[in-house]
């Protein structure tokens, strides 16, 4: 299997049956990127998609990818330290997205928090969620990603594995960028402009909501009914 | 501050592939299969509680998976087949339900037909002791209690017949 198989692998599924299983974590992030950036139009007078869009994405695939990747690819020694303390990065990950959630929530209350609002902010943020996203996702493996995780988990071959689970991750990171991205170009020029901050609040609730899941241990339950019900 | 806004994640990106290179160097330490297979004890859902500890002596196969899976649907058939196949004095099997409820495990099991013995991992903690990451992924355990092979994905009846044979066979 070749890289650009891996990496369309990965973006195709986004688009097929295999999105209940990502859904774990595709309307989080959406809500997260929709948020910072109705949280910009709110007090930013230049607020372009590609100044304050593309570099969280950018952030959040390297973050996510990264940690994706290296979770699959068992073979390799840093994974199983990563795997061997996994309860407490996921509470660690909880934290991050309840900080995430709050800056939503304040970031236009609080001037402090608004003079700190750039793309560099936003981009460490985004790369911190993608970290967290990818330990406490569980991925439903795809018979292309089986295939990946059957090189990963192999000493002799599992650099090769975690390489092709990167662009595999990556691919699938794209395809949600793509997808968050039209939805706020959607929603910035439909008549829902009229209540952005109410669907920036929005935004913040349902990453609250994620975070308290996490750290209560609750995800499963959205994962069997949300998941279930849809499935 | 372009530099900073877009050099940050591409350094990143960048520094991930150093590190993994370098861990391929240390990647001599043993992984997943041949190790010992971590011990639990589980409650089963049809009664009585199943602990790992007590089939040594016998091959073990555990099946995680989940209700809200895609792909796990598809291979319950194949593992209810073939559990029928060996004697249980020789071959245990069992599913061990992840990231789901109990109403929703056995509703699944239900629909798909799987009768082997079924538990649900209420805490998470068995999915973290085995590493596991991502649904279905079945374990191959040895007589002795060690991972013999363990195979991330759907099973196919050839391969879980391959596998089963190995453990059964080995002295």
């Amino acid at each position: 299997m070749g890289g650009g198989a891996a990496l369309w692998g990965g973006f195709s599924s986004f688009f097929s049956i295999w999105q209940l299983c990502i859904m774990q974590i595709s309307p989080f992030f959406i809500a997260f990127l929709a948020g910072i950036y109705l949280a910009t139009l709110g007090q930013k007078e230049e607020a372009g998609i590609i100044k304050w869009i593309l570099p969280p994405c950018i952030a959040y695939a390297a973050g996510f990818t990264l940690f994706y990747s290296l979770l699959i690819a068992s073979g390799l020694s840093f994974s199983r330290t990563l795997t061997g303390n996994i309860g407490n990065l996921r509470i660690a990950a909880g934290a991050v997205i309840l900080l995430a959630s709050l800056y939503i929530f304040l970031v236009n209350r609080v001037p402090a928090l608004g003079k700190m609002h750039r793309p560099p902010l936003l981009s460490g943020l985004a790369l911190l969620i993608g970290v967290s996203f990818a330990l406490m996702y569980s991925p439903c493996i795809t018979p292309m990603l089986s295939d990946i995780m059957g090189l990963a988990s192999q000493r002799g071959t599992a650099v090769e594995g975690w390489y092709l689970a990167f662009l595999y991750g990556l691919g699938t990171t794209i395809a949600l960028c793509l997808v968050a991205v039209a939805l706020i170009l959607f929603l910035g020029k439909s008549k829902a402009a009229l209540r952005l901050a109410s669907i920036k609040n929005a935004c913040g609730v349902i990453l609250l909501c994620l975070a308290f899941m996490n750290l209560a241990g609750l995800m499963r339950h959205y994962k069997a009914f949300v998941l279930g019900f849809v499935l | 501050m372009k530099t900073i806004t877009y050099g940050f994640p591409l350094a990143l990106l960048l520094g991930s592939m150093l590190l993994v290179q370098g861990c391929n160097k240390e990647a001599a330490t043993p992984i997943t299969a041949k190790e010992a297979a971590p011990d639990f004890s589980i409650e089963l859902f049809g009664g009585g509680n199943f602990r790992l500890s007590d089939h040594k002596g016998k091959a073990v196969v555990i099946n995680f998976f989940a209700s809200w899976c895609v792909s796990c649907g598809e291979e319950t058939p194949i593992i209810e087949k073939v559990a029928h196949q060996y004697s249980p004095q020789k071959v245990a099997f069992l599913a061990i339900a992840v990231d789901d409820t109990e109403k929703k495990a056995k509703a699944f099991l239900q629909k798909t037909g799987l009768t082997i013995p079924a538990g649900l991992d209420k805490t998470g903690k068995i999915k973290d002791d085995y590493g596991l990451y991502g649904m279905p992924t079945t374990f191959f355990i040895s007589k002795e209690g060690k991972i013999n092979h363990l195979h991330a994905g759907v099973v196919t009846e050839d391969l879980l017949k391959h596998e089963i044979g190995k453990l059964v066979d080995a002295h």
